[in-house]
């Protein structure tokens, strides 16, 4: 039976899912001690984004986001089930909706796509989860339009930065002819 | 040491139970028997928290304490919300950290999931302390460059550090995939006989203490207004 996904792309997305592991370990221990819901994604989505256009661009198929956010969910049920409950939904909401627009993840807009509804996702259902199981006074001041809106909106921002750094590198990968070349 | 010999899937299943129950419920006393449940799982498996991180937890849990306070939360809420925190981010670790990587690759070779997702896990696994590694260097070389990772050198960090590791990591995937595939790896065939762990009496006693119990609890809590 053919898998769906080659084990080049497995390992490549692995390496990839790695490598976001790594950043996030490498920045959010900056703002670990600061109690803002979303500061964390905050500092790392830019980063992150990066690795996570070149799996995309590299992979091209649906269901990569997916693919993604399962592997990086398993290392981040260490820290907590609800973080890798928000990863897995971000990569699926991703997937969803790149599956329905634009069928692949070839062109740069649908990775740009792609990034804002991960990163952003995990912001906004980040602090939903949080704020609803921790709950009291904490919850009802943060679920409140604006905090939440606010936040997911300058994640998304700095990940479609991250995202669009990542595209100005896959131009360069392809042309090293470390990435499929486009037809 | 008999929890680290219990099933890894037992120990993801449960956790994810425990969690659920953490925040199902709603008195201090409750939430305060499954911290000691996940506390003595945890030191029952070996894991002796280093100074530094229990630091950490104790500042962590502080700070969170005190914004609740700004909130005007009251007292027994506090202490409920902290109590359901640590719950919340001390039952993955334990449960994680107890399990080593040889017996979870068993595991998950002998679960319904696609090879391929297991190879990646293995690479995961395998890799991030070799790319940590990788990091730390050329974090290392862009500081004796004099890079300091402030806000309006930004550019210049994604220069120095992302840059490298972006090239150095898809070089390493394309070598690992050429090594697996000279090798005759493939998706198709399984490349190991090797059986995975069967379930056993520490099994059997480990859901005892963290799927019974938590339910009595919660059962205790709800019908008998204990806690």
């Amino acid at each position: 039976m053919n898998s769906y996904f080659s084990l080049r792309d497995y390992i490549f997305v692995a390496l990839m899912a790695s490598v976001m592991v790594i950043v996030g370990y490498l920045t959010v221990p900056l703002v670990i001690h600061i109690p803002i819901p979303g500061i964390r994604s905050l500092v790392s989505a830019p980063f992150m984004a990066v690795f996570f256009a070149l799996a995309l661009a590299r992979v091209e198929k649906v269901g990569t986001a997916t693919l993604i956010a399962v592997l990086m969910a398993i290392v981040y049920s260490m820290i907590s089930i609800i973080l890798a409950a928000m990863i897995v939904i971000g990569g699926v909401a991703a997937d969803m909706v790149i599956g329905v627009v634009f069928r692949s993840y070839r062109t740069a807009a649908s990775r740009v796509v792609a990034g804002a509804i991960y990163f952003g996702g995990h912001v906004f259902i980040g602090i939903l989860l949080g704020t609803l199981f921790i709950g009291g006074d904490y919850a009802r001041t943060l679920i409140r339009p604006w905090p939440i809106a606010g936040m997911t909106l300058v994640v998304v921002a700095l990940a479609v930065l991250g995202v669009w750094a990542g595209n100005r590198l896959v131009v360069e990968l392809r042309r090293a002819g470390k990435f499929p070349q486009l037809k | 040491m008999w929890v680290r010999e219990v099933h890894p899937l037992v120990k993801i299943l449960a956790a994810a139970l425990l969690t659920a129950v953490g925040v199902l419920l709603r008195r201090p006393g409750s939430l305060a028997i499954l911290v000691i449940i996940v506390l003595f799982l945890g030191w029952q498996g070996g894991l002796r928290p280093s100074r530094r991180m229990g630091v950490g937890i104790v500042i962590m849990l502080l700070s969170f304490g005190l914004v609740n306070m700004a909130f005007g939360t009251q007292p027994m809420d506090i202490l409920r919300n902290l109590l359901r925190l640590a719950v919340l981010f001390l039952t993955g670790p334990v449960f994680t950290l107890t399990v080593s990587p040889r017996k979870l690759v068993q595991s998950l070779r002998r679960s319904p999931l696609p090879d391929g997702l297991n190879i990646a896990l293995l690479v995961i696994w395998r890799f991030i302390p070799v790319l940590l590694r990788e990091a730390r260097q050329i974090q290392e070389a862009a500081r004796l460059r004099g890079l300091r990772l402030v806000p309006g050198q930004l550019r210049l960090a994604f220069r120095s550090v992302v840059m490298p590791l972006c090239f150095q990591s898809v070089s390493f995937a394309d070598h690992i995939t050429v090594a697996l595939e000279v090798r005759g790896f493939s998706l198709q065939h399984s490349p190991s006989i090797m059986p995975g762990p069967g379930i056993r009496w520490e099994d059997i006693l480990f859901m005892i203490l963290t799927v019974f119990l938590p339910l009595a609890v919660l059962v205790g809590e709800r019908i008998l207004c204990f806690g």
